[in-house]
């Protein structure tokens, strides 16, 4: 909190395509080595490890959700929906990084109190530059809660 | 009138030497007469007719000479006088008698009795000069008074004439005037009852003759007095031959007694109908009802009648016979159940069909209603229709009509409301139509396969696009990674390759991102509202701004309608055809024109540009989705635009065509309806 800048950040990645999961991996890594950036591929995983159980009872509590929508078993809506509702994580920022621009999409994750709404550019360079600004913006100029 | 006074002339012994002579003039009298006679016819023939003979005169001479005898004897002048003057009379009214012409004179007179004394005086002498004066004196006398007989003859004859005449003359005229007035009313009578009988006779004679038929009058020997011309037509004989001819002889023999017994009844009770064939001369039929009454006309009894023709009648009872037995066979052979029953449900008619269909006998059937053959809701509609038909004429009624063991079929009914006897009847068949049914339960199911596939289609091409996004944006995304960290250690070929696999993914995104759009048409579509054409226009003509600008693109459009659509989509197929329109241009810099017009209650647009346009045999293919005609190196594009445009106004129900021609600019029509759709159309939205 103190020194913000050299802060070490724990990133939950909820992403089940994997080719997705990697150009992120490769995006955060370009962007800083500060950020540890977890990775769940489905919306049950996902609550497992933001409660710490199953396999992920040593999971970190992460300071930033990056939450696809399309996802298998529990979706991305409605893993917001359980984020929110849950007074333990409902601080923790969520940002909605899906290929969906839906308009519905974004209303509705709007309304389950999503703190940012990304739709993920196509070109490459454009792409890692909004991983680069969102690492960015959430580490270094946002003010997390504690 | 004035009448000399006669004096005695004589004196004493005149008159005794004429007494003395007397004697001689008795005795000598018949010779005296005689040459008096012959002397007078001698000498004035013309006085006589032609009867009058000698003796004749000589008889009368000698009558008078014995009349005078006395008078003269005894000297009595007045006597003698008065012999005279009555003998002349005589004369003078015997003359006025016989002649003709009244043309005895008093010349005559006097002619004659001067003859009548020259032979009495050559008879006296030599008797004496006293007698010769006295007969002198005599004579002298005797003729005044021949003229005064005369002149009082002839007076008194005239004014008898006179008088006479005149009351002739007057009776006559009173007469000739009234018989000239009786003649005149006698005349207008008779013209008058002339004319009345010529126009009664005319008139009868045109009624006679205009009759529509034939006319006769038969007396009571049986024997054809009078007729109409028609009758020499029809029968082809002469007005001779038929007035030779008995009326029974123009009827076949077999029909002869009753005929004659018909012309018996018609004398004696006043009239008789008959109905039979006239036989003409050449042999030809010709059927006719005779109709005849008893007349009286001048105490003599006619039989008159007319004939008129029932050939047509007959045929008419032919055809009807013809045609009961055509409808009783399409009855028979009716490929459905027929029916024909009454307002109170009583069936009148019905076909064979009906009873082998519904399982009842005749006698079941005559007993049942027409609902009895229905039930449930059926029954219902069955009741609603047939009073339908009843009210308005005519219905018709898809039900299943139920047969006696319980199996029901169902059928197409027709109600057509007919009056039988006046009274409104139902006339109708039913045609079973299970396999109409089937075909249509079949269609339905198709439809509805048709439909959910169509879902499906469209389900699938947008789930498709949406995850054929996934690894073309990771393809996409690896090929740039590669050239962005590996670019300095890539050979000129591999960029090149690199740029190729970037150039065909992002043309497969553009072909998913149309296919998405494409789909969505069906999926996504909003609800129909009234939506102002001209501001649909206004927003698509912002968004072409660009392009119109660098193209110098000059739009132009009519005073555009509020049509009912979806206005997102109405957006997207005008965008579409005028960004096409800019899209071909060809050198000249584009003009494009939308138009509107109604047409058959529907809005028929125009886009008209003055572009490339198209070779009409590809007007069809160009709203085929992902079919194009130009390279894509010179017209950019997936061929799903025109697809697209296609599918929105089909949406909408209205039709899309283009009419171009190579060089000459293209105009793509499409109608949309005037009113909002209402139901499946816009529900499927």
């Amino acid at each position: 909190m103190l020194e913000p800048h050299t802060r070490s950040v724990e990133i939950l990645l909820v992403e089940d395509n994997p080719d997705d999961i990697d150009l992120t991996i490769e995006a955060f890594k370009e962007s800083s080595s500060e950020s540890h950036l977890h990775v769940v591929e489905d919306g049950v995983q996902a609550l497992e490890f933001l409660r710490r159980r199953g396999p992920h009872r040593q999971a970190p509590r992460p300071d930033l959700i990056l939450l696809d929508l399309n996802l298998p078993r529990k979706s991305g809506h409605e893993v917001l929906k359980e984020i929110k509702a849950d007074p333990d994580l409902r601080q923790i920022p969520v940002v909605v990084l899906t290929t969906s621009a839906a308009e519905t999409d974004v209303l509705r994750s709007y309304e389950l109190a999503a703190n940012c709404y990304i739709t993920k550019p196509v070109d490459l360079d454009a792409f890692f530059s909004v991983v680069r600004l969102v690492d960015h913006f959430w580490r270094d100029i946002a003010t997390l809660p504690p | 009138m004035h009448r000399p006074e006669l004096t005695d002339p004589l004196g004493v012994a005149e008159r005794d030497a004429l007494a003395a002579f007397a004697v001689r003039l008795c005795e000598d009298r018949v010779a005296i007469a005689a040459e008096w006679s012959r002397r007078m016819l001698a000498t004035m023939p013309e006085e006589f007719p032609p009867w009058v003979t000698l003796q004749h005169l000589t008889d009368v001479h000698a009558a008078f000479l014995a009349a005078v005898f006395e008078p003269l004897r005894q000297g009595d002048l007045a006597g003698l006088t008065q012999a005279f003057y009555a003998m002349n009379r005589q004369l003078v009214e015997f003359a006025l008698a016989t002649s003709s012409d009244q043309r005895f004179s008093l010349s005559s007179l006097y002619a004659s009795a001067r003859i009548s004394l020259q032979v009495i005086g050559e008879h006296l002498d030599p008797a004496g000069t006293l007698v010769l004066v006295a007969y002198a004196k005599l004579t002298a006398h005797l003729m005044m008074v021949v003229g005064l007989a005369y002149s009082d003859c002839r007076e008194e004859s005239l004014q008898r004439a006179r008088d006479e005449l005149e009351r002739t003359v007057q009776e006559r005229t009173v007469e000739l005037q009234d018989a000239n007035h009786a003649l005149q009313g006698e005349i207008a009578y008779r013209q008058r009852v002339e004319d009345s009988l010529r126009r009664e006779k005319v008139l009868s004679d045109t009624i006679i003759e205009t009759l529509p038929g034939l006319f006769y009058v038969i007396n009571e020997d049986q024997r054809l007095v009078r007729w109409n011309r028609e009758l020499e037509r029809v029968s082809g004989y002469s007005a001779t031959e038929i007035a030779t001819r008995h009326p029974l002889d123009f009827f076949e023999t077999d029909v002869r007694p009753m005929l004659e017994e018909k012309l018996n009844e018609g004398f004696t009770t006043g009239d008789s109908n008959a109905e039979a064939e006239l036989i003409a001369k050449d042999g030809s039929r010709h059927p006719r009802l005779f109709t005849s009454k008893r007349v009286e006309i001048d105490q003599t009894t006619y039989l008159v009648g007319v004939a008129i023709d029932i050939a047509a009648r007959r045929e008419a009872e032919e055809r009807v016979g013809r045609e009961k037995v055509f409808s009783e066979t399409i009855m028979k052979t009716l490929p459905g159940i027929f029916y024909l029953f009454d307002e109170q449900a009583r069936f009148l008619r019905w076909n064979d069909n009906f009873e082998r269909v519904s399982q009842y006998s005749a006698a079941q059937v005559a007993a049942m209603s027409p609902l009895d053959f229905f039930v449930g809701a059926d029954r219902d509609l069955i009741y609603a229709r047939i009073s339908q038909s009843f009210r308005e004429g005519q219905a018709t009624a898809q039900a299943d009509f139920v047969a006696k063991d319980g199996t029901s079929t169902p059928y197409f009914f027709t109600g057509q409301r007919v009056f039988v006897d006046d009274r409104p009847c139902l006339i109708g068949m039913g045609i079973d139509i299970t396999e109409r049914k089937q075909v249509e339960d079949e269609l339905r199911r198709r439809t509805q396969e048709l439909a959910r596939s169509n879902a499906d289609l469209e389900q699938f091409a947008y789930i498709a696009s949406h995850d054929l996004q996934e690894p073309l944006r990771a393809v996409a995304s690896y090929t740039q990674l590669l050239a962005r960290r590996y670019q300095d250690r890539l050979d000129g070929d591999a960029r090149r390759f690199i740029e190729r696999t970037t150039a065909a993914v992002a043309r497969m995104q553009a072909l998913i991102r149309d296919l998405l759009a494409y789909s969505r048409v069906g999926m996504r579509g909003e609800a129909f509202g009234p939506t102002d054409a001209a501001a649909v226009l206004r927003d698509v003509l912002d968004d072409l701004q660009t392009a119109i600008v660098e193209t110098d693109a000059i739009i132009t459009h009519d005073a555009l309608p509020v049509v009912s659509g979806d206005s997102s989509q109405l957006r997207q197929l005008l965008q579409n055809l005028i960004a096409n329109a800019i899209k071909f241009r060809g050198e000249q810099p584009p003009r494009v024109h939308l138009g509107v017009r109604a047409e058959d209650g529907a809005w028929l647009f125009s886009v008209r540009d003055n572009g490339i346009g198209i070779e009409p045999e590809y007007a069809d293919r160009i709203f085929v989705i992902f079919q194009r005609l130009h390279s894509r190196r010179i017209y950019p594009g997936t061929g799903v635009g025109l697809a697209i445009c296609k599918k929105i106004v089909e949406r909408h129900g209205g039709r899309i065509w283009v009419e171009s021609q190579i060089g000459r600019g293209s105009t793509v029509y499409f109608s949309l309806p005037a009113r909002p759709l209402a139901g499946r159309l816009a529900a499927a939205g």
